[in-house]
């Protein structure tokens, strides 16, 4: 389907393309089973900061509230990349990786399925 | 002399909507209503319209100026008598803080979009009932800007109601709504306004807010809900007037009414989550839950409508079941959200007191007690010990409904719901399949949302780095105009009115 308009094209770019971004990505992760943080969380990184250091830099100091950050062991998580099973190399940039502009991650970490048995 | 008669309502009505109107010869009509045919919809005979509330210019400003000048009366003496010190609890005030930021605006929203309407047909009978509608929406914001305004002498985050809606995040929900239905024709306009909205799910807006109002002690609001009570009638009668009409005139209508059926039942209940959630946590005082009026107002009454329309070809509107579903969830998970996005909020958040929660386990039950109640209770804990939760990193949000992913799966409430939508290689998230429709409909409409965490971290929202300067932008002040309630100016206030009574300082006063 395509908007019905009058007069000649329609066209807009995306507003949220990466050129405004000044060579930095807008992405997304979320912890699955957290649900004391609601939403996945979105950030704004350069491309070539290397995925270990996002996680202990970034990620952790944002989950910091809940009680199996201070238990989480980075190396063991599971990952989804847009949905799709996935596994990075946690000392390679977010760039090699293949993380790119609004990707969406989830990660799933053994043993630590939040609080009260329901995932919080 | 023979005296001339004098007209009846109905002839005046009829004369001014048929007789007063003409084939334009100097302009063809295409030109002078170029907005009418473009989306498709055919209409053979304009005079097929049928108002039934055929007023007249006259007899409306009649009834409307009576109905004001009552109105302001009573406001006068709400003020006069410090009616603000008989709410049931300061905290209701994060409702009329809601309301006075995210609908109220949309009172105006309404206001120009049923102008532009009402400029666009050319069948008289709908312009007429489009530029009422348009006055009384005009009407509707100023009623209730003076309605509130005496609160904003007393309680915190009221003072930029026009400054925030263009800008925060949680308000770009409701202003994101009408943008999309003022940006379309105007058919989709009044059917995505004046039928889904205010026929089918306005009980669910209008209702709980207005009892809500006199449970929770307000009578500013009280009485202006009852006061715009009879225009809502007219309103609900011209939204279901128009699509009746639509769907008679042609048959090939009925397939482009039920896309906009669909596509405003899912947007409009989205929207409705920020109303259930003002029931179910604003409110100090209950009015029912937002299970029950779900049950009532859509499973009881909106079906049995759908049902009505099932002789035109109308069916259900897509993904009303997931509503359904998720009636035991969205108001937990929008507060939770709320609350732990309350740096950036011009209202107060709280954990709910224990009688509360009781009130919520009896209405939810199971799914409740399990998962947020010991949400709630952690979070107080937190709180207790020192350390309120905030979430400061910036959330994932919704491309359509601009409302934070928090959703849950439909069969899964402990697995957040994200869609992933694609337009001309750019990625963007949906928090639903009823939203990713709407995106996959129109993408080059959506691709142009202005998304605000995305906007800050493009650094188009004045330069903000964090949730902290963000808030600052909106001229919200930490932990006077957001943040916890506990402790807060307002709670401070209200103790200190309510034990010493009876003048009440003012937020100036404090300041000195």
């Amino acid at each position: 389907m395509a908007v019905k308009h009058l007069g000649g094209g329609y066209e807009f770019k995306s507003e949220n393309r990466e050129e405004k971004y000044g060579g930095d990505i807008n992405f997304y992760i979320q912890w699955e089973k957290h649900l004391l943080y609601s939403c996945p969380s979105a950030y704004r990184a350069p491309v070539d900061m290397i995925l270990r250091d996002f996680l202990e830099q970034m990620f952790k100091l944002d989950y910091v509230t809940h009680p199996d950050t201070a238990e989480l062991d980075i190396e063991t998580l599971e990952w989804e990349l847009d949905q799709k099973p996935w596994q990075p190399d946690l000392d390679k940039s977010l760039k090699e990786n293949g993380i790119g502009h609004m990707t969406y991650l989830q990660i799933r970490s053994p043993g630590l399925n939040g609080m009260f048995g329901t995932g919080i | 002399m023979v005296k001339a008669k004098r007209l009846g309502l109905k002839e005046r009505y009829s004369l001014m909507t048929r007789g007063l109107d003409w084939e334009t010869t100097y302009q063809p009509m295409d030109q002078v209503f170029p907005y009418d045919k473009y989306e498709g919809i055919k209409i053979l005979d304009w005079d097929k319209w049928e108002d039934p509330f055929r007023l007249t210019m006259e007899s409306y400003w009649k009834y409307q100026s009576e109905k004001e000048r009552k109105l302001y009366a009573i406001l006068d003496a709400f003020q006069q008598n410090n009616g603000q010190l008989n709410i049931s609890d300061a905290r209701y005030m994060s409702a009329v803080k809601l309301w006075l930021q995210g609908i109220t605006p949309l009172e105006y929203a309404a206001h120009r979009g049923f102008a532009h309407a009402g400029r666009a047909f050319r069948g008289a009978g709908a312009r007429v009932a489009c530029q009422m509608q348009s006055i009384d929406e005009l009407r509707h914001a100023q009623t209730q800007l003076h309605a509130f305004s005496h609160y904003n002498k007393f309680f915190n985050g009221m003072h930029g109601f026009a400054h925030i809606r263009d800008r925060a995040w949680y308000l770009s929900i409701p202003k994101s709504f009408f943008e999309d239905a003022m940006s379309a024709g105007p058919f989709e306009f009044v059917t995505s306004i004046s039928f889904a909205f205010e026929y089918v799910l306005t009980n669910l807006l209008f209702m709980p807010f207005v009892s809500g109002a006199a449970y929770n002690g307000d009578m500013a609001t009280t009485t202006f809900g009852f006061s715009a009570q009879s225009d809502e009638s007219r309103h609900m009668t011209l939204g279901l007037e128009v699509v009746k009409f639509m769907l008679e005139q042609h048959e090939d209508n009925v397939p482009i009414v039920q896309a906009w059926l669909d596509k405003w039942f899912w947007r409009g209940y989205r929207l409705l989550g920020l109303v259930g959630t003002m029931m179910d946590y604003m409110l100090p005082k209950k009015v029912m839950s937002w299970k029950e009026a779900w049950e009532i107002y859509w499973e009881g009454n909106g079906i049995a409508l759908f049902h009505d329309l099932n002789r035109y070809g109308i069916r259900l509107p897509k993904y009303h079941e997931v509503a359904t579903k998720e009636k035991t969830r969205v108001t937990h998970e929008l507060w939770a959200t709320l609350y732990q996005y309350g740096n950036a909020l011009g209202l107060h958040t709280w954990v709910p007191e224990d009688e509360e929660l009781d009130w919520m386990s009896e209405k939810y039950g199971e799914l409740f007690d399990t998962m947020y109640r010991p949400r709630l209770l952690f979070m107080r804990e937190q709180e207790n010990a020192g350390k309120r939760y905030f979430n400061n990193r910036l959330p994932m949000v919704c491309q359509v409904c601009q409302i934070p992913v928090f959703f849950t799966e439909p069969d899964d409430p402990q697995k957040i719901c994200v869609r992933i939508v694609e337009w001309a290689d750019t990625k963007h998230h949906c928090c639903s399949d009823g939203c990713a429709d709407i995106f996959n409909r129109e993408p080059e409409k959506f691709v142009q949302s202005l998304i605000p965490p995305q906007q800050i971290y493009r650094g188009e929202a004045g330069g903000a780095r964090d949730i902290f300067e963000y808030a600052e932008w909106l001229h919200l002040k930490k932990d006077v105009d957001t943040g916890e309630y506990r402790g807060s100016p307002d709670h401070k206030n209200w103790e200190a009115w309510r034990s010493e009574k009876p003048t009440p300082q003012t937020n100036s006063d404090e300041a000195a």
